[in-house]
């Protein structure tokens, strides 16, 4: 029986195994030079900073300059790895610093957000992962531009991907920069330009190449900085320590979270909370940072169980997650910025310096995946199909880095100025890639016959309808229709697309259905 | 004249049914055994199963564990049907999108 897809010579997973336990040897090291009378600010330094310096060597050693490589990581990353670097790149940093306490903070519907998003990644591995992988395509606005041959569908992909990736990448770097800075008592713009150097580091030689096998150890490092701490409280009893306040903080949910989250979900109407539910599995489900990852799997069949083990490590970082909403004991007052420092006096230095590295890592993934995945969709869907049509393959790769440097640069100058507020953007980033790809990817894969222009109206009418609720109610005073938060708009674009692609395609029948009727025409007889 | 009525077993189509029809029993089964209980639990307040109470919070990663172990078991079973599609050269599940194998 053949087995289906390219099989290649994948990297071995037992660096990773060993990767893991030479963080949990370097932790046991560290314990015993504490209780030696080693200075414990030095200890936390060494725990955080030798995985570090493991994701730089990881960042630099897979270097590569073929545009398979840098695009698609050369597709052999195999499915448990590719799960990984799936988990780390939904949780980020927000997830890993803030969820125990939003959870604390939404009361039982927040439950609703934590089944969402398991959700949207169930549906992206089953609906759209092994199918997208089967077209070859090097990007989701690739998938466009190869299915319909369309160039404008492909910038039209390529606008919707950055619509939603540039704020998570944005608010990514904010909280790493800021996480930096405090470990090390810098400013937030210091910490910002620290935390792109290291980006760069990470990335810049290797794009989705590097990422991947990058990712795979900051999932690695985060599992064990969220998982550890509670083993150590378990064993210790927690009197005098709260685990909650290591890795969460009273502060830091209601400062990142958008107003409509800012409270106990209860207190949100059934529609609000129905719809809102709705748009972040409708998005999970078709992120692109997510769906990408589908892209650089060996085969369709990888492809899907990449995500099935992503689900598993997000369902056990839940889990986690869950148990450690309930040790919080949350002050709304509570105004003290996040001081790690301080925070983690409750469990050892060696422990702390490890669940400090496990944000860094969290934050750290998704921005640099966001950031590859930007980067390489504005060299291969912008630079090579709409500027310079004749780009040898190595002029891609070259475009694809002068993207992601400028990318950096771009992240560097909004941590000076912050133009706008993020927040509201990131949640937007849901409804957003639901809006704009959720219609005309399930009608291009699942449906035969769906042609450019059904597809084109299907997306233009997904942005259209989800864009202009929000940015009605948000910036024009427009009122809330049927109680539909403006976060939760593609309550209006996902069925607007849905609609746009269905009505172009029955008119598009019946025109040939009616020229099938029509006898030849007698042109020529005439003359 | 006699008209020739064909009865066949066309593999394309059937492979094609069953991918579709796993997929849609796949989205089925997310909202009947992954979010439908969490709802019920939250709305209706917690439930006894087995002398265990289960809250909102034994109830969400019920539903994750659930929603983990469906996926992994409909993974064999789509790699399985993917291997007997792949013993027909040219036969894909459904309309395969994209123009050709080349990488550009």
């Amino acid at each position: 029986m053949k087995i289906i897809g390219p099989v290649e010579q994948a990297p071995s997973n037992r660096r990773y195994v060993a990767f893991a336990a030479g963080l949990v040897a370097l932790m046991t090291v560290l314990a015993a030079l504490d209780r030696l009378g080693v200075p414990e600010t030095l200890i936390r330094f060494v725990m955080f900073a030798s995985p570090l310096v493991a994701f730089i060597f990881v960042g630099l050693a897979y270097g590569t300059v073929s545009p398979n490589g840098y695009l698609v990581g050369d597709r052999n990353v195999p499915a448990g790895l590719n799960g990984l670097a799936i988990g780390a790149s939904i949780i980020g940093g927000s997830l890993f610093i803030g969820l125990a306490d939003a959870l604390r903070l939404w009361g039982a519907e927040g439950y609703f957000i934590l089944a969402a998003l398991t959700g949207g990644l169930y549906l992206a591995g089953f609906v759209f992962a092994p199918y997208l992988r089967r077209t070859q395509a090097l990007t989701l606005p690739d998938f466009f531009g190869r299915k319909y041959n369309s160039s404008t569908l492909r910038l039209l992909g390529a606008l919707v991907l950055v619509g939603a990736l540039l704020p998570l990448f944005l608010a990514e770097v904010e909280i790493a920069g800021w996480l930096f800075g405090a470990l090390f008592g810098l400013s937030r713009q210091a910490g910002v330009f620290s935390v792109l150097a290291i980006l760069l580091l990470t990335v810049l030689l290797g794009g989705m190449r590097s990422l991947t096998w990058g990712q795979a150890a900051q999932a690695v490092t985060l599992a064990a900085a969220f998982a550890l701490p509670a083993f150590y409280l378990w064993l210790n009893g927690d009197e005098g320590s709260s685990f909650a306040a290591s890795v969460s903080d009273a502060g830091i949910a209601a400062r990142y979270l958008p107003a409509a989250f800012q409270g106990m979900l209860s207190s949100l109407s059934f529609v609000e909370l129905g719809t809102l539910t709705a748009s972040i599995l409708l998005g999970t489900a078709c992120l692109p940072h997510i769906l990408t990852r589908s892209l650089v799997a060996a085969s369709p069949g990888v492809a899907r169980r990449s995500f099935a083990w992503g689900l598993a490590f997000l369902a056990a970082f839940f889990a986690v997650a869950i148990v450690y909403s309930r040790q919080i004991q949350w002050q709304p007052t509570a105004e003290e910025p996040l001081l790690w420092g301080n925070a983690v006096g409750g469990i050892p230095p060696a422990l702390s310096g490890l669940v400090w590295i496990g944000a860094f890592a969290a934050t750290l993934s998704t921005a640099a995946g966001t950031l590859v995945i930007l980067g390489g969709t504005l060299a291969h869907d912008v630079y090579s199909h709409a500027i310079d049509r004749m780009t040898p393959a190595s002029r891609k790769v070259f475009a694809a880095r002068l993207a992601v440097v400028g990318l950096c640069l771009f992240a560097g100058w909004f941590a000076l100025k912050r133009p706008v507020e993020l927040a509201t953007l990131v949640a937007m980033s849901f409804s957003l890639a639901a809006s704009g790809y959720f219609p005309v990817l399930v009608l291009s894969i699942w449906t035969r016959g769906i042609s450019w222009t059904a597809a084109l109206a299907g997306m233009v009418a997904g942005i259209a309808g989800s864009g202009g609720y929000f940015a009605g109610v948000e910036y024009l005073g427009m009122d809330e229709l049927l109680g539909v938060s403006p976060l939760a708009s593609a309550a209006f674009g996902v069925p607007a697309g849905f609609l746009a692609s269905l009505f172009f395609h029955a008119g598009e029948w019946a025109h040939r259905f009616s020229i099938r009727g029509r006898p030849p025409k007698t042109a020529a007889k005439s003359i | 004249m006699a008209q020739t009525i064909r009865l066949g077993f066309n593999p394309r189509a059937a492979w094609r049914t069953r991918t579709r029809l796993l997929t849609l029993i796949a989205v089925a089964l997310l909202l009947v055994a992954g979010i439908g209980p969490l709802a019920s639990v939250i709305i209706r307040g917690p439930i006894e199963i087995a002398g265990f109470m289960i809250d909102e919070a034994g109830a969400a990663i019920l539903c994750m564990g659930v929603l983990t172990l469906i996926s992994f078991r409909l993974c064999t079973t789509f790699e399985y049907i993917d291997r007997l599609i792949a013993d027909e050269p040219g036969e894909g599940p459904f309309a395969v999108p994209g123009k050709g194998e080349a990488e550009s």
